[in-house]
């Protein structure tokens, strides 16, 4: 094994001691199948934090400091080992096999497709503009000069020219770092990873809600969605951020579902992952945060519902803060010039264009998004129609938050163009889609009969 | 929701092969497009079209693609003319050097590919920090000594002091960039 082979695994590794750790702490009880992958996706984030950390302390950006934090964050999580230890313990007991002949083929054929991503990311270049101009360009040069506050914001080549792709959220930037101090040329093969961790993570939520069958259609459903498939190997935030808000979204619905606050811990680390990854997902969680209040105050009653909320709300704003606020404000020695990307206010006319665009033209776009969004649509009239049940509302508030939040920042900000910005912005609302189809009465009255009719036979 | 039904059964045999086969249908069966208006129509089947072009075409190059073997044999097939003009410039830079970038229009003449590298953020991101600078710079590029002439299949720079005639060039540098 080479040197960057080696340090790639050890990093995997150390990331995912610190997911667990982190899980440990927060002593929730929940699947390996859900854990290991949740683990991997938070050690990711946290790592992340840690690199920025090391910019805030100004100490020397290089492999070795990249990789120190991340044994520090790795012994750190677990250092109070008498709590952490039954989590290890649990993910040391012995697996049952519960994959079922489809499941294998579902495995099969996204291996066929995954493979192509994971090969795509290690073997192309950084190729959108976008992440070229900024993410990239930015994450390449910290290596060089040692800080993320490096000489991209201040070469008189580049001065006035930077527009507001350096300024993206760091989370992108910052694995670009990660995994170029590694030794990975190109950087984005973290993009990769993180993707099949997701896929990992989905294939366990849907088995967990509905018959392993109709799980692993819809589990392919989202992986064969075209858009969704070609940014798992091109670097942009947008990815990364559908990835830490549906995971969010996920624990959070748990939080409810099952009335513990722990749950809503590990939603808001996930929440404020996704607002640490993408600059317009703080309105995005003010918006799911205010609209599922009747939810929150509900399962948890009003005191602790409203400290609840108003704390997630907090860490998200925090994580928004430290990049956008903090490190602008204070460390850089140039910012973006955030109002002359402001239209001007709410619009309605404004709004109005955008929201029809984003609505009539984008969402609907089968070239882009399949017949996922299709698929949704039918399936949720569908299963009204026959069980005048909707399953989930918290899953149909949250996905209409979101589209809601999309269509306020394409009319506020003037960057935020439907083609690009919004358009990658779906990409959160498609795995809440297919979750909402998952847990929809009509797939469980399907999943049932299913379930019968295979073991009708076997009898 | 596990199923405890067996893993080896008819009845689980007959549901992978529905998968497997829906799978298959998607991605080999072209039904065409639908026709819901004048301007607008949408694919019956979006699978075929994103197997083609983002799976199938990497499998079926993925031989030869592998050969290539150095990264930068790959910026290049992925970036083209984009990467390889700036790491020309670059590699023929003298000290004392400083080149205005031509504006992109001008580039797109002699450039089939989308023109990038005419934005001094990609030109460094293809090669490393330069004395460049951008077109839309009006302040700094009275500083620039150097200048990127093009034609088809040919670069050079030309420098001020020579005998080349920069004032034509960018003369023509601002025609293009009006258009």
């Amino acid at each position: 094994m080479n040197s960057v082979a080696l340090v790639f695994v050890l990093t995997l590794l150390l990331q995912w001691l610190t997911g667990i750790g982190v899980f440990g702490l927060m002593r929730l009880d929940f699947k390996r199948s859900v854990l290991l992958p949740a683990a991997l996706i938070l050690g990711m984030f946290l790592h992340t934090v840690g690199v920025f950390a090391l910019e805030l302390a100004q100490v020397r950006i290089s492999t070795g400091s990249v990789f120190g934090v991340l044994a520090v964050l790795a012994v750190g999580a677990n250092a109070w080992w008498p709590r952490v230890a039954p989590t290890y313990r649990r993910l040391a007991a012995r697996p049952r096999w519960t994959l079922q002949m489809y499941d294998v083929a579902a495995l099969v054929i996204s291996m066929g497709l995954l493979y192509i991503v994971v090969w795509a990311s290690y073997f192309w270049p950084v190729t959108p503009f976008d992440a070229m101009a900024g993410i990239d360009l930015v994450a390449r040069q910290a290596l060089i000069d040692g800080h993320i506050n490096n000489q991209i914001f201040t070469d008189p080549s580049l001065r006035g020219l930077l527009s507001n792709q350096p300024y993206y959220a760091p989370f992108a930037m910052l694995m670009q770092i990660v995994y170029r101090s590694i030794g990975f040329t190109y950087g984005h093969i973290w993009l990769a990873v993180q993707c099949i961790t997701f896929a990992w993570l989905m294939f366990a939520w849907l088995r967990s809600y509905v018959h392993p069958f109709i799980a692993s259609v819809l589990w392919l459903a989202l992986i064969i969605t075209p858009e969704w498939y070609g940014y798992q190997f091109l670097l942009q935030t947008d990815m990364a951020n559908a990835v830490f808000f549906t995971t969010g979204a996920w624990f959070f619905f748990e939080a409810v579902l099952r009335k513990d606050v722990r749950w809503l811990v590990a939603s808001a680390l996930f929440l404020s992952a996704a607002a640490w990854s993408r600059t317009e997902t703080i309105i995005v969680i003010a918006f799911v945060l205010t609209a599922s209040l009747p939810w929150t105050l509900r399962a948890f009653g009003n005191k602790r519902a409203l400290i609840a909320t108003a704390s997630m709300g907090l860490a998200a704003l925090a994580s928004f803060g430290l990049w956008h606020w903090l490190y602008f404000g204070v460390y850089l020695p140039v910012a973006p010039n955030t109002t002359t990307e402001l239209s001007g206010g709410l619009s309605l006319v404004r709004g109005f264009s955008v929201a029809s665009e984003f609505l009539g033209g984008m969402l609907t776009n089968v070239w882009l998004w399949g017949h996922t969004v299709i698929l949704f649509v039918v399936g949720t009239i569908v299963s009204l129609l026959v069980t005048r049940r909707l399953g989930n509302p918290l899953l149909f508030v949250w996905i209409s938050c979101i589209l809601v939040a999309l269509i306020i920042v394409g009319t506020v900000f003037t960057a935020a163009l439907v083609d690009t910005t919004l358009r990658r912005g779906i990409f959160k609302v498609l795995p809440l889609m297919i979750l909402a189809l998952a847990q929809s009465p009509l797939a469980q009255l399907l999943g049932d009969r299913l379930q019968r009719w295979e073991l009708a036979r076997a009898k | 929701m596990a199923s405890s039904a067996s893993f080896f059964s008819l009845r689980a045999l007959a549901l992978t092969l529905l998968l497997s086969l829906g799978y298959v249908l998607l991605i080999n069966v072209d039904l065409g497009e639908i026709q819901l208006s004048d301007t607008k129509s949408i694919e019956v089947n979006p699978y075929y079209g994103w197997y083609e072009n983002r799976v199938d075409v990497y499998y079926r190059s993925l031989d030869s693609l592998n050969r290539m073997r150095s990264w930068r044999d790959r910026m290049f097939a992925r970036h083209v003319a984009n990467y390889e003009t700036p790491v020309w410039v670059t590699n023929n830079l003298q000290p004392g050097d400083t080149v205005l970038l031509p504006p992109r229009q001008y580039a797109q003449k002699y450039i089939k590919a989308e023109v990038t590298w005419t934005d001094p953020r990609i030109f460094t991101y293809m090669t490393r920090l330069s004395p460049i600078v951008a077109y839309a710079d009006t302040a700094r590029r009275g500083s620039a000594n150097t200048y990127i002439a093009l034609a088809p299949r040919r670069i050079s720079l030309m420098r001020r002091g020579s005998t080349a005639n920069i004032d034509s060039l960018l003369h023509v540098y601002e025609e293009a960039s009006r258009e």
